[in-house]
């Protein structure tokens, strides 16, 4: 390797030590940016042992090419190449809140459901305890007695103007 | 499950009082509510120990939920804050029926809410301040507030 290649290598670790760090506004806008420990190292490590003949790669493709780890971080990883190219780090941000959007609703369905158990296993064992009680109140209290809070229920009424009020 | 503007409200009165160390009671309907009670209400009232310090907890708790605390009248000494969901009535000592916030107190119950914990009146309590309170609108909760409680009652016989 001649001096000019090592001064090239030099430059181009360098130049991936900073871009392996995510944009400031990508930082502060999501807390799962702020780190990629290794991402440096790991770049940096790989193009110290690049072969002369393929220095004529830029930083970025080294990046992307060598980084390590989960594959699904690799196209935010690539985002962070040139502020250029931060719409495309977005995408992989929507899919991850689409992923847990559905987690939350299989989670909901199953709570649901639970609830929905519970409420017909007690209206059974509870109506003949109180056969004055209105069904319809029976079960109006019962579902208000075993729903969870944090179901989205709502209590609060509201004044839109005098004398009318809503939910 | 995703909680409704209503529960995240109380949450953050919750949140508010624990930033505070304000020591309050939940009563009135939300406390029901709290309980199980399928009622509906307009705000959210906390009884609390009228001492100095409190009245400076409350204007720090008033900063919190972003409203300067008020008196609604002349006539009472609850202050309200206008919150931006709900107003949240503040109580001082005793509620109707010569509940004192020490026996209120003790028997209280305390109730987790998504990692925060409420420190609410009984139901009973709740049944006996309406009565004595008297108006049109609490008699009015009262039927499904006495069936709540014997269904509650029940339910935790049964389990």
């Amino acid at each position: 390797m001649s001096p000019d290649d090592r001064v090239r290598l030099r430059h181009m670790a360098d130049t991936i030590k900073l871009a392996a760090r995510p944009p400031r506004c990508l930082r502060e806008a999501e807390p799962r940016f702020q780190a990629f420990p290794g991402a440096a190292s790991s770049a940096c490590a790989t193009v110290s042992s690049t072969p002369t003949s393929r220095l004529t790669w830029t930083a970025r493709e080294a990046r992307v090419r060598h980084v390590g780890g989960n594959s699904s971080w690799i196209s935010i990883r690539r985002g962070f190449a040139t502020p250029s190219m931060v719409r495309h780090a977005l995408v992989p941000t929507l899919e991850y809140n689409l992923c847990m959007a559905q987690q939350v609703s299989a989670h909901a369905e199953i709570s649901r459901g639970a609830t929905l158990d519970a409420l017909t296993a007690a209206k059974l064992r509870l109506q003949p305890l109180f056969p004055d009680m209105d069904p319809g109140d029976l079960d109006l209290i019962l579902t208000s007695l075993l729903r969870p809070f944090g179901s989205g229920r709502r209590f609060f009424l509201r004044e839109v103007r005098p004398g009318v009020r809503v939910f | 499950m995703s909680a409704s503007s209503d529960e995240s409200f109380v949450l953050e009165v919750l949140a508010a009082l624990e930033q505070t160390k304000l020591e309050a009671l939940v009563v009135g309907s939300v406390a029901a509510v709290l309980q199980g009670s399928p009622v509906t209400t307009q705000d959210l009232d906390l009884l609390v120990r009228d001492t100095p310090a409190n009245r400076r907890k409350i204007e720090k708790l008033g900063q919190c939920l972003g409203a300067r605390p008020r008196q609604i009248s002349s006539l009472t000494n609850v202050l309200r804050i206008d919150a931006a969901s709900a107003p949240v009535d503040l109580l001082f000592d005793r509620l109707p029926g010569d509940l004192s916030f020490e026996s209120l107190r003790s028997r209280s119950i305390a109730i987790e809410l998504a990692g925060r914990t409420a420190k609410v009146a009984s139901l009973e309590d709740v049944i006996l301040s309406k009565e004595a309170a008297g108006r049109p609108k609490d008699h009015a909760q009262l039927p499904i507030l006495r069936d709540t409680l014997r269904l509650k009652k029940a339910l935790l016989e049964k389990s």
